[in-house]
């Protein structure tokens, strides 16, 4: 069975259209960003709390709230109903997210959670251990060393992998396949703050993985640039890259498909606590496969033409 | 077949057998039953088992982690002798720099702040005449370093009596320590007995007219204080009812703290609530703010807890403190409230009080033995929990020579920080015998008698990050990974051969062979899967995917331009070789960077990721290629089934 003919799409002369629709997603992140002051950042790397219980009956996220409005601990008052508080999952399951405190007491997060049960006594499981799903506490020092972290992570793997395409290919392919991946990570953290999604560790890791499987996508196609200026030496260069792309159109189409079914089941299927990285590679796949070829090439026939 | 596809069949055959054997451990492990668990347990043959298991990290099976740091402006404070006024500042000044920028590191911050201050760091530590301020630095530092080792060992010892399968306690850097309890769900039982620095003190308790003179000291200091003014003119406007009773307080009045301490504390629309309001009696509230927040109990002074912020507040409050400091004494308080009935039938929990000597006449580091039990008849805690302490010779004479020499005065027997009780002193105890009471229940006092057995730790800890995964995630965790994986893989096991046919088959098998494969290295590497491991494990799938689609794809290329199976194959697999490797390498470097920089569930991630590709590198090139090569061999193949 074949679904991809031998085909001879001529890319490259379609390189304008990609770079509005590129430019567009990209603009409307950085609006997206601009407005909300700079990428959701989650406890991890901004420190604080945040909790998760599971009641035996659905809840209401305000009856919550205003719970939590009054919490008293050893008589000091905090008014926490100014915290982000949102269903987890289902219905019954709640996640509480508060920012890190200067005065905070010993067991903080405890006591909220103990507040929480005494508050909706007929709602809460009767094994103590079954109310609380997750409790996260990241102190200030640990969430900014964290971001550093992250984006010397991102960083040192951009560095090493544009050492590693300069010594296999050329410079060239290496500029234009970091910027293949610059854009990539750039939509997806657009995305991420238009629908207003949190950017936490795990996201961190799936973007350096939306990294490498973008880079994947475009060193198959450059193996054939590559293996193709030797054999077509009468073509031109537009027409070599357009010919590498249409050579390897078929495996991209192939693998792209079922690497998005994998992660399209995990998104569906994998949890709340993995729903949001499935999300991060679902769209990390669908970009990364374009900008192989709408990004990573172009941008390799300019610097060619440019010397 | 050929001699020479023999010996990659036996490589294929023996590796396989490999996995299956490594594997095996973990399939008998599932099968288990809880009951049959606790028998091997029992047995002793559990842990032998478990270490050869793919272990499951603390997001899926539910547990704490936690991150423990040395707190070294406490520590350097500890280490000081002849502390003042000027050295206590400089170490607040650290303090408040640390919290404003947490990623400045201690010691740079404290040179800074020492220079800023002038402070002439020879002064404060004992060390030979002439020593520099750097050598002192050093030297701080070095004992810091010391002492992070010996909180490891104190802590390793305490979580070990605790008794928790598996436990990880690791050293991260020269300040920190993780420690990870699988399977705990007690969190707040599990932080006290990681934090507790298990310093125990005796301090004499002051006379109570000693104490009533700071008392009313404090409400003279406080009376005047503009922050409490505004809230006696209101308190003045409101007549309530009066009502007497036998407590030295009676008329209730309640004053929500922000009125107390200014609207910024807390926000001004919870302010008429009476859950956060001070409890005071409005008619002695205007002359003595800070005694009618307070209650007597017999002798003793304890505190409605709702006011104990309130309380804290003005005692932290450095003119109280002056006052403190020229009376030589400290108030510290029970660990925990207790319930009282009111002369109005209310019940009301109070935490105690008490005015103590400044310095303490006992401290830790004599304790040789203690055990938890309860409180026999006789003694004043009967069928309550209590800690019975032995003390070393040392410690014996000490103990003896202060009993004896405070006969009818009370002493406070306090662990970090908290009074447990104050007995009055009876006869004098030359054995070093001695016990301590006042715990919520015995599963704290044999936590406690834990933390004592252990040591006290050499410098007080904080816990920087805490993660928690309660036993329902983390199940619900693992049933929808699994669940993910089998179905993802069981689309694209459809899929392949449906698009490659034959050969689809065998790329099937690579997939399959490739799963194992993994995962039966990371049970031999005693590697931890985590939830984002499943992921990598989906996305190795795709990978793996990925390495034959190329392949095919080659070899459906070179089959179009006319070539025999068998050269179709070759060259395919020659050209496509390149790409596999250049593209899998820089997933790879992806999957290296994420093992060094990250921690916890990320490394779990990148673990499998790296396996993931290296494994799949190898069924492509090497597994896949000996399959198609038997085929080929045959001879009169015209066809290939791709």
């Amino acid at each position: 069975m074949r679904l991809i003919k031998e085909t001879s799409i001529k890319f490259m002369a379609q390189s304008r259209l990609g770079l509005y629709l590129s430019g567009a997603v990209i603009g409307a992140g950085i609006i997206s960003l601009i407005l909300a002051g700079g990428p959701l950042l989650s406890i991890d790397f901004k420190g604080g709390t945040l909790l998760a219980v599971h009641f035996t009956d659905p809840v209401d996220v305000n009856n919550i709230r205003s719970a939590m409005s009054v919490v008293s601990i050893d008589g000091q008052p905090f008014d926490l109903s100014k915290a982000e508080i949102k269903l987890f999952g289902g219905t019954r399951d709640i996640s509480v997210r508060i920012p890190h405190m200067d005065e905070e007491p010993a067991n903080f997060a405890q006591r909220i959670i103990a507040h929480l049960r005494n508050s909706f006594p007929d709602k809460v499981p009767e094994v103590e251990s079954d109310f609380i799903l997750s409790i996260d506490k990241v102190g200030p020092k640990i969430g900014s060393e964290l971001s550093n972290k992250a984006v010397l992570a991102i960083i040192s793997a951009l560095g090493l992998i544009l050492f590693y395409i300069s010594i296999r290919f050329e410079f060239n392919f290496a500029l234009s396949a970091i910027a293949a991946l610059a854009h990539d990570v750039f939509v997806t953290l657009g995305i991420f703050s238009i629908m207003g999604y949190e950017i936490s560790l795990p996201i961190i890791a799936a973007f350096l993985t939306i990294v490498g499987y973008s880079l994947n996508d475009t060193i198959v196609i450059f193996d054939r640039i590559r293996e193709n200026v030797k054999s077509m030496k009468r073509l031109t260069y537009t027409q070599v890259v357009d010919h590498s792309i249409n050579d390897s159109l078929s495996r991209t189409i192939i693998t792209s498909v079922t690497t998005f079914i994998v992660v399209l089941i995990l998104w569906l299927f994998g949890g709340e606590v993995i729903n949001l990285f499935a999300f991060a590679m679902m769209v990390g796949v669908i970009v990364g496969t374009y900008s192989s070829i709408f990004v990573a090439c172009p941008l390799v026939v300019r610097l060619h033409a440019g010397k | 077949m050929s001699k020479n596809l023999i010996p990659r069949y036996i490589i294929i055959g023996v590796v396989l057998a490999w996995a299956l054997v490594t594997l095996w451990p973990s399939v008998k492990y599932q099968q288990l039953s809880p009951e049959d668990i606790e028998d091997m347990r029992e047995a002793g043959t559990l842990e032998t088992l478990e270490n050869k298991i793919i272990k499951l990290g603390l997001d899926l099976k539910g547990g704490i982690y936690i991150v423990l740091e040395v707190d070294l402006p406490t520590l350097v404070t500890t280490l000081a002798i002849n502390k003042d006024a000027k050295f206590e500042r400089t170490v607040n000044d650290v303090r408040n720099t640390l919290t404003e920028n947490p990623q400045r590191e201690f010691f740079t911050v404290f040179t800074e702040k020492i220079s800023e201050n002038g402070l002439r760091l020879p002064r404060y530590y004992d060390v030979d005449y002439g020593a520099k301020a750097e050598d002192i630095l050093n030297s701080i530092q070095e004992q810091a370093d010391d002492a992070i080792n010996r909180v490891l060992e104190i802590l390793q010892n305490r979580v070990d009596q605790f008794g928790v399968s598996e436990p990880t306690i690791q050293k991260q850097g020269n300040r920190r320590i993780i420690v990870e309890l699988a399977g705990i769900q007690d969190s707040e039982r599990a932080r006290a007995l990681l934090q507790s620095t298990a310093l125990l003190e005796f301090f004499l308790v002051k006379s109570p007219e000693v104490t009533n003179d700071i008392l009313s000291q404090i409400d003279k200091v406080v009376k005047g204080d503009e922050e409490l003014e505004a809230l006696a003119a209101a308190v003045d406007g409101e007549q309530g009812q009066t009502e007497d009773g036998e407590l030295a307080v009676s008329n209730d009045q309640t004053i929500s703290i922000s009125e107390l301490f200014g609207k910024d504390e807390v926000s001004s629309e919870d302010a008429e609530s009476g859950d956060t309001a001070v409890v005071v009696d409005q008619n002695i509230f205007q002359e003595r703010p800070f005694s009618s927040m307070l209650r007597a109990l017999g002798n003793n002074i304890a505190v409605p807890e709702k006011n104990l912020y309130a309380i804290k507040k003005i005692i932290n409050k450095p003119e109280v403190q002056d006052k403190l400091a020229l009376g030589n004494g400290r108030f510290l308080f029970a660990p925990e409230a207790e319930s009282f009935t009111t002369n109005r039938g209310l019940e009301e929990p109070l935490v105690y009080m008490y005015y103590l000597e400044h310095d303490a006449d006992l401290t830790g580091g004599v304790i040789e033995e203690a055990n938890a039990t309860i409180g026999g008849q006789g003694t004043s805690a009967v069928g309550q929990p209590i800690v019975l302490l032995d003390m070393n010779s040392e410690g014996a004479r000490t103990w003896s020579r202060i009993t004896g020499a405070n006969i009818g005065r009370r002493i406070a027997i306090v662990l970090d920080k908290k009074v447990h009780m104050a007995p009055s002193i009876r006869t004098k105890i030359t054995d070093g015998g001695t016990l301590i009471e006042g715990f919520a229940n015995m599963d704290e006092a044999k936590d406690i008698a834990i933390v004592l057995r252990a040591g006290a730790l050499p410098a007080p800890v904080k816990i920087i990050e805490e993660r928690i995964v309660g036993p329902s995630l983390g199940a619900d965790s693992v049933k929808r990974g699994t669940y993910s994986v089998l179905l993802g893989l069981a689309l694209i096991l459809v899929f392949i051969p449906f698009y490659y046919k034959l050969s689809g088959i065998i790329a099937d098998f690579a997939l399959i062979w490739n799963i194992l494969l993994v995962l039966a290295v990371l049970a031999s590497l005693g590697a931890t899967l985590t939830l984002p491991g499943i992921a990598a494990l989906i996305l190795t799938v795709g990978m793996s995917v990925d390495a034959n689609v190329i392949i095919f794809e080659r070899i459906r290329e070179e089959s179009r331009k006319g070539k025999t199976p068998r050269t179709a194959i070759d060259s395919g697999y020659a050209r496509a070789l390149t790409t596999i490797i250049d593209a899998n390498v820089t997933t790879l470097v992806a999957a290296l960077v994420l093992y060094q920089f990250g921690t916890g569930p990320i490394r779990g991630f990148a673990t499998v990721l790296f396996w993931g590709i290296m494994i799949s590198m190898f069924t492509a090139i090497f597994v896949t290629r000996t399959i198609f090569n038997s085929f080929t061999e045959r001879r009169g193949l015209k066809k290939l089934s791709i």
